[in-house]
């Protein structure tokens, strides 16, 4: 696909799917599809594996915890609900 | 096998719902459980989408105050998980007007169509390579969350909620009211908007 340049329809409808393909959530053929694609284009296949990054590290920050204070605060809005 | 083991396990769903029952007969201490099992991903939540400490423990606590007082009316019809990450939202759309919310506009795919291979200067970016241990950083940790908060509200609900806080796109569909086809397309410009942000980090490093 690279020598036909990512205006290419077909390129562009793959691309459209690299988050599904990602997620598992394609069937066998449009996997099969953008496979065969990523191993011919490296535009894609960048785009790709920097996509599949993207996604590990924000699934991989930390979260957020709680002010130890807010904790405490909302302990005492259950004490008060609750009663 | 000891009997414990012979017996079925309770689901967490299940388990809400014997929660949820009890307190609507009038066990209202056992809010309290409830309370406990989500506070820390509810805040996490608000504070990914909200972006001050501050607004995202008021979120905590209106959606909180919010379950309790319209526990009765909760149906079953979803998980109690989804329900109350649905009332939160409606909590954070109450904020909006305290917080920076980036303005509302579309993401076109266009803009994030790779480049030709003849402006790749070379190939694969070393960060794309690198194990994701070497790459978490506390000041990567920050530009996720500036860029996370730059997206346009109705991407960034997607993105947190799927990329984040782990719903899959059938829940993220339910909780925030739109078909999950809809959530793919705006998880997918979501997550290549953040990954521009990533590669101007990365690139400017």
């Amino acid at each position: 696909m690279t020598e036909q340049g990512h205006s290419h329809k077909s390129c562009i409808k793959l691309f459209e799917k690299l988050s599904e393909y990602i997620d598992g959530e394609l069937d066998d053929a449009s996997c099969e599809q953008i496979r065969r694609h990523v191993e011919s284009c490296l535009e894609c296949d960048n785009c790709l594996k920097t996509l599949k990054k993207t996604i590990t590290i924000c699934k991989s920050l930390r979260q957020n915890c709680m002010p130890a204070s807010f904790s405490q605060k909302i302990d005492k809005m259950l004490q008060r609900l609750c009663a | 096998m000891t009997k414990e083991k012979n017996q079925p396990q309770m689901t967490i769903q299940e388990n809400d719902f014997k929660l949820v029952d009890a307190i609507n007969a009038g066990h209202s201490e056992l809010f309290y459980n409830l309370v406990k099992k989500y506070e820390q991903p509810l805040f996490n939540f608000g504070f990914r989408v909200c972006g001050e400490i501050r607004d995202a423990e008021e979120m905590v606590q209106d959606a909180f105050l919010n379950a309790y007082e319209h526990l009765d009316g909760f149906r079953k019809e979803s998980t109690f998980k989804n329900w109350l990450f649905r009332i939160a939202i409606n909590a954070c759309m109450k904020k909006k007007r305290k917080t920076k919310s980036a303005p509302e506009r579309e993401l076109s795919l266009d803009d994030f169509i790779p480049e030709d291979m003849d402006n790749i200067p070379d190939g694969l970016p070393e960060w794309a390579t690198r194990p994701i241990d070497q790459l978490l950083t506390d000041e990567l940790g920050e530009i996720i969350k500036q860029g996370v908060l730059s997206l346009p509200e109705k991407y960034r609900l997607v993105f947190v909620l799927r990329d984040i806080e782990g719903f899959s796109s059938d829940d993220t569909g339910k909780i925030l009211n739109i078909s999950t086809s809809n959530v793919k397309v705006r998880l997918h410009r979501a997550r290549l908007y953040m990954r521009e942000k990533l590669k101007e980090y990365f690139e400017n490093d």
